[in-house]
């Protein structure tokens, strides 16, 4: 089983919703994680970074934001 | 005087959540509300509370747009909570990506859908006034924090320096909270001449 990307997002995240929309239209494979939904994945994010959206890859790479776009602080 | 119509009419104003009915639904961060609860507390001074119930015996209560996974809502919303209880003033919450036609009549700007959005109306349900997501305080205090932490951690590991930014922005929560409490009374005491 292939190790994909994590992609830890909220609603209402124009940055998450335009990485999502490139990463869709480019065919790129990937998890998305919807932080907003349960305190274990916000907690998981913030372990990572503070603004979404947190890209998490299978080598321990991580980025936070998308192409200069405002993401969302989750503090 | 009102200057704008809100699409929130006094019936859709009731269908909002009570703050307590918005914490019992929300996802996440129920224990930072509750710690910012415990702040907020300490945010009015007892002429903040006498302020307040002025504002209430002129007809005022408050909507207040927001999500729970935004640290500015669970910051600001308690003290907006704080105020409705001392003063007595109806407070409604509604959750901002279910009510995008409210959000959308206080952009940030013109062009972003911050949260919080705290809107002011009078008895009649006219619109008062509005105030958005913090206090220029915290816009000054967030920037010096960016330089202080690319000036104390250049070239340390990101997740270190979110971890030190987080740390340095919520020692400042219980100031901004009090800066957050003037703004809005400065706003309300213009509107209502008292």
């Amino acid at each position: 089983m292939v190790a994909l990307p994590i992609v830890y997002t909220i609603q209402g995240c124009d940055a998450c919703v335009k990485l999502l929309n490139k990463w869709n239209a480019d065919g790129v494979q990937f998890e998305e994680r919807r932080a907003d939904l349960s305190q274990k994945i916000m907690e998981e994010a913030r372990s990572y970074g503070n603004v979404v959206p947190i890209i998490r890859y299978p080598d321990g790479k991580t980025e936070e934001g998308f192409e200069g776009g405002i993401g969302c602080y989750i503090g | 005087m009102t200057e704008k119509t809100s699409a929130v009419t006094a019936d859709r104003f009731k269908q909002g959540f009570t703050y307590a009915d918005f914490i019992a639904q929300i996802n996440v961060n129920q224990d930072r509300f509750a710690q910012n609860d415990g702040t907020a507390k300490e945010a009015l001074t007892d002429d903040d509370s006498a302020f307040f119930k002025k504002a209430v015996e002129n007809g005022c209560k408050v909507l207040v747009l927001g999500e729970d996974w935004c640290p500015d809502v669970y910051r600001g919303m308690p003290v907006i909570a704080r105020i409705a209880e001392v003063s007595g003033m109806e407070m409604r919450v509604f959750p901002r990506d279910l009510n995008l036609d409210v959000a959308d009549e206080f952009l940030n700007n013109g062009e972003f859908r911050s949260i919080p959005t705290v809107v002011f109306f009078n008895a009649d349900q006219e619109y008062l006034g509005h105030w958005i997501e913090r206090p220029a305080l915290a816009h000054k205090e967030t920037a010096e924090i960016t330089k202080e932490l690319e000036r104390d951690m250049a070239g340390q590991d990101e997740q270190a320096i979110s971890q030190a930014r987080r740390e340095r922005v919520n020692a400042r929560y219980p100031a901004w909270q009090k800066d957050t409490v003037r703004e809005i009374r400065e706003l309300l005491g213009q509107k209502l001449g008292i």
